[in-house]
């Protein structure tokens, strides 16, 4: 919940341009009809036990439902104009999830344990109601993911797509229009826009955020040492690929990999899916490209989030003795496994992931 | 390096929540009650004056789409190429189906600052009548509102016609905050009378000068008054409220008088100078109008005479042969959008003259002539047309990239001119013709759909 968000106008302050005068301006429109977001959780638990203390955990099962959520809501920004969408209580929305830990410890001697411990999460959400007119319905999924999207019956971040009819001969990417072949980019779009849920020509693909994830540690000891790691688990869900588009290729100079790959002469178009350099620009045609089916890839991954050695043991000075621990932590150790063949990290599509960390600490009692 | 990063971005997730659960303490129930003490209301005298003071949305978004469709520039054939189709249609006059964020949005952005400051200073009926700053700032916000549906009606409206006005669509006129009001089109008659009665009112509370020119005074508000006569060919109010204007200040930059402009400079006009009445940018919205892309017409270039110093002051020559403006009252890049003297002066000259009184024209004509010409030899003319003429020349040639050429063409048919535009495109000429319906440029397309307001036909 923002609560941030009130009825009444918000400014902020700045120092004016070119006269440096104090000012204020207005970050967040009025609105009379703002309320505060609603959201009921109930949920049900066990804990359980087998065999001694050999396997515990918990089982839970909760439902959210929300009321009155937030939403970008398109306007009329005549009112105010510093932005294209503003927020309203737009949505009614519910979750069902299954959050289970099982903590197990089957090896357990005097010199050696071994101590499993898995997090499981299932999760779905969708748009129970959507109060909002002149909405554009399934197209606005087309790319997005990023954004809650709200459309009844779909999860909340969900990624739709164009059906992809390949390149034509001269390189141009093609939708279906009236179930045809077509680079008529603003025609598919209408059609879909027009026939929203019946359209043919883009489908829903599904969430955008993992609907499974958990993870796996494992904490090994063997006398003074101590290992333990950790997998975690993200799955049942979509990114984007990113994917060149040539008005960012001319006004900032960047391309993707996809660029090597694209249609040059004649004959590229049964080789390759990307599209020909184009002058001048056609941003409708871009963005056919980059929200086509070809570019959704699903985001399964495994991931080795970290490694922990540790030793204990007691130095004796003079005297006394000191305890003192010897630890080494590996971090950000990358993604293990994955479903898609082109995007390393699906988790940033976009950037250079984390770099690996490595850290060692001391610690001594005294 | 690395872990120091992360220890800084560790520490700082640590710091949003410490925040964050403070705001949650400190908020009660009721959503009207302000949430975070960071985040100001409208309230005081003090935060409305802040308000009005915000220049960068208060004084930078005079809307540029007029100019951007206008003729003081041009495109050549590997720049415009290069444009996406957007701004291709824009140049060629094309239907555009374009969303937010645009001049429109832009324009009624100061117009709602404005409207919180009216509403709010509504309630205060007595200390409108008694207190200076109250009133200053009130009369600040009419301004500012008139000023910005003069900039949008110029833009999305054909010239006002007396005859037309009641069917021909202005704009929308914004006059309260309230969100709730729904926008209709209001005619040209509702759009003008709406302007001009602001601007009036706000000449019974301005100062007759303000501190700086980022900020309305009486000068300004005679000085949109007179214009905003002019675009509806009304010559009389035009030279009342232009003689009005200068009867506060007359004061021209002299460009023989080298001491504040500066050759050597990129930009050789100083900011807030002696003649700048009000100050205001157009948008930046439009990279044709930016001086590295949109070249300056040759014919307009060829038109200023050698001993003219603007010729000299106004642009820089290309390495190919053309010109860019360099010119700005800006002192940079953003074309200047607000009020001068040299402006009031043609406006009064041309009243003049259209009023049959042409001496009188001429003499001031003459007199701010005699500010831009090196050796100048006051103009004479036999015929009442040649003296118009002689002004509206004068008028392109000063106001030339001040985004007023738009509104100029298009008043200057509705009187009877035929002036039409032209642009080269690949080998073929594109003409935009006296009283084609394309010069009440297209409203955004998501602001039609939203809420049903007639379109502009654009065919």
């Amino acid at each position: 919940m923002d609560l941030r968000k009130t009825p009444l106008p918000i400014a902020s302050s700045f120092s004016a341009s070119l006269t440096n005068f104090p000012t204020l301006i207005i970050n967040s429109m009025n609105d009379p009809t703002l309320r505060w977001e609603k959201v009921r959780t109930y949920n049900i638990g066990v804990d359980f036990k087998f065999k001694g203390d050999v396997v515990t955990g918990t089982l839970e099962y909760y439902e959210k439902k929300g009321t009155d959520l937030y939403g970008a809501a398109p306007y009329d920004y005549t009112v105010y104009g510093r932005s294209g969408t503003i927020t309203k209580n737009i949505a009614e929305m519910v979750g069902r999830g299954i959050e289970a830990r099982i903590l197990a410890h089957p090896v357990k001697t005097g010199a050696f344990s071994w101590q499993p411990e898995a997090l499981i999460n299932f999760n779905k959400n969708k748009t129970t109601a959507y109060h909002q007119q002149n909405f554009t319905g399934l197209i606005s999924f087309v790319g997005a993911g990023n954004a809650i999207v709200p459309i009844v019956g779909k999860p909340l971040n969900a990624i739709a797509a164009w059906k992809w009819a390949g390149l034509d001969a001269e390189g141009n990417p093609q939708g279906f229009l009236a179930g045809q072949p077509s680079t008529n980019y603003l025609g598919i779009r209408a059609e879909a826009a027009e026939l929203d849920e019946e359209a043919t020509n883009l489908y829903f693909v599904g969430s955008s955020v993992p609907q499974v994830y958990g993870s796996l540690i494992n904490t090994i000891r063997y006398k003074d040492f101590r290992l333990s790691f950790n997998f975690s688990f993200k799955g049942d869900y979509y990114f984007m690929r990113p994917v060149t588009t040539y008005a960012t290729l001319y006004s900032m100079g960047q391309a993707q990999r996809d660029f090597d790959d694209r249609w040059q002469e004649k004959g590229d178009e049964l080789q390759t899916d990307v599209p020909a350099v184009n002058y001048p620009l056609n941003r409708d045609r871009d963005g056919f490209y980059a929200g086509s089916e070809i570019n959704v890839l699903r985001g399964d991954h495994v991931r080795l989030e970290y490694v922990n050695i540790g030793w204990n043991t007691s130095v004796r000075l003079g005297q006394r003795n000191f305890n003192t621990v010897l630890n080494m932590n590996l971090s950000n150790l990358g993604v293990v496994w994955r479903k898609n063949p082109f995007v390393s990290d699906p988790a940033y599509p976009e950037s250079i992931a984390p770099g690996k960390r490595i850290g060692l600490s001391l610690k001594i009692e005294l | 390096m690395d872990w120091i990063m992360n220890y800084l971005l560790k520490n700082y997730r640590e710091m949003a929540a410490i925040l964050l659960s403070t705001l949650s303490t400190s908020c009660n129930d009721y959503l009207n009650v302000k949430s975070n003490m960071e985040l100001e209301t409208i309230e005081s005298l003090e935060s409305l004056e802040l308000l009005m003071d915000g220049s960068q949305f208060m004084n930078f978004n005079v809307n540029s789409f007029g100019e951007a469709s206008a003729d003081d520039y041009w495109l050549s054939e590997n720049t415009f190429q290069a444009q996406n189709e957007i701004v291709r249609n824009i140049y060629t006059w094309s239907h555009n189906n374009y969303l937010h964020n645009n001049d429109w949005a832009k324009g009624y952005l100061p117009i709602y600052h404005a409207n919180l400051v009216i509403d709010r200073c509504k309630k205060e009926q007595d200390k409108l009548n008694t207190e200076e700053r109250w009133r200053t700032v009130y009369g600040t916000a009419l301004f500012f509102r008139a000023y910005q549906h003069m900039c949008q009606v110029f833009t999305y409206a054909k010239a006002y016609q007396e005859e037309q006005a009641d069917h021909d669509l202005g704009v929308v006129l914004r006059l309260s905050s309230d969100p709730s009001i729904a926008s209709r089109r209001a005619t040209n008659r509702e759009t003008y009378e709406q302007i001009a009665g602001d601007l009036k009112l706000s000449l019974a509370y301005l100062p007759e000068r303000s501190h700086h020119p980022m900020r309305p005074s009486k000068w300004a508000s005679y000085g949109a008054l007179a214009r905003l006569y002019l675009s509806m060919n009304d010559y009389n109010h035009a030279k009342l409220y232009a003689d009005s204007c200068l009867r506060i200040s007359q004061n021209l930059l002299d460009f023989k008088d080298t001491d504040g402009l500066n050759i050597n400079a990129r930009f050789p006009i100083p900011r807030f100078n002696k003649e700048t009445i009000f100050y205001a940018q157009l948008t930046t919205s439009q990279p044709n109008l930016n001086p590295n892309v949109g070249l300056i017409d040759t014919l307009l270039y060829q038109s200023y005479k050698e001993n003219d110093l603007r010729k000299l002051y106004f642009f820089e020559d290309n390495d190919d042969g053309y010109v860019s403006f360099c010119g700005h009252y800006t002192e940079s890049q953003n074309l200047f959008g607000g009020i001068t003297v040299s402006e009031i002066f043609l406006i009064n000259a041309e009243s003049c003259i259209k009023l049959n009184r042409v001496q009188e024209g001429m003499e001031w004509l003459n007199k701010f002539l005699a500010n831009r010409y090196i050796d100048f030899i006051n103009l004479n003319f036999s015929t009442k047309e040649e003296a118009l003429n002689m002004v509206l020349e004068e008028r392109r040639k000063e106001l030339v990239m001040r985004g007023l050429r738009w509104m100029d063409v298009k008043r200057r048919n509705a009187a009877g001119e035929q002036i039409t535009l032209r642009r080269k495109i690949g080998g073929s000429q594109l003409s935009l013709s006296p009283n084609d319906s394309r010069f009440a440029l297209p409203l955004p397309l998501d602001i039609v759909n939203q809420t049903n307001i007639e379109q502009n036909t654009y065919d």
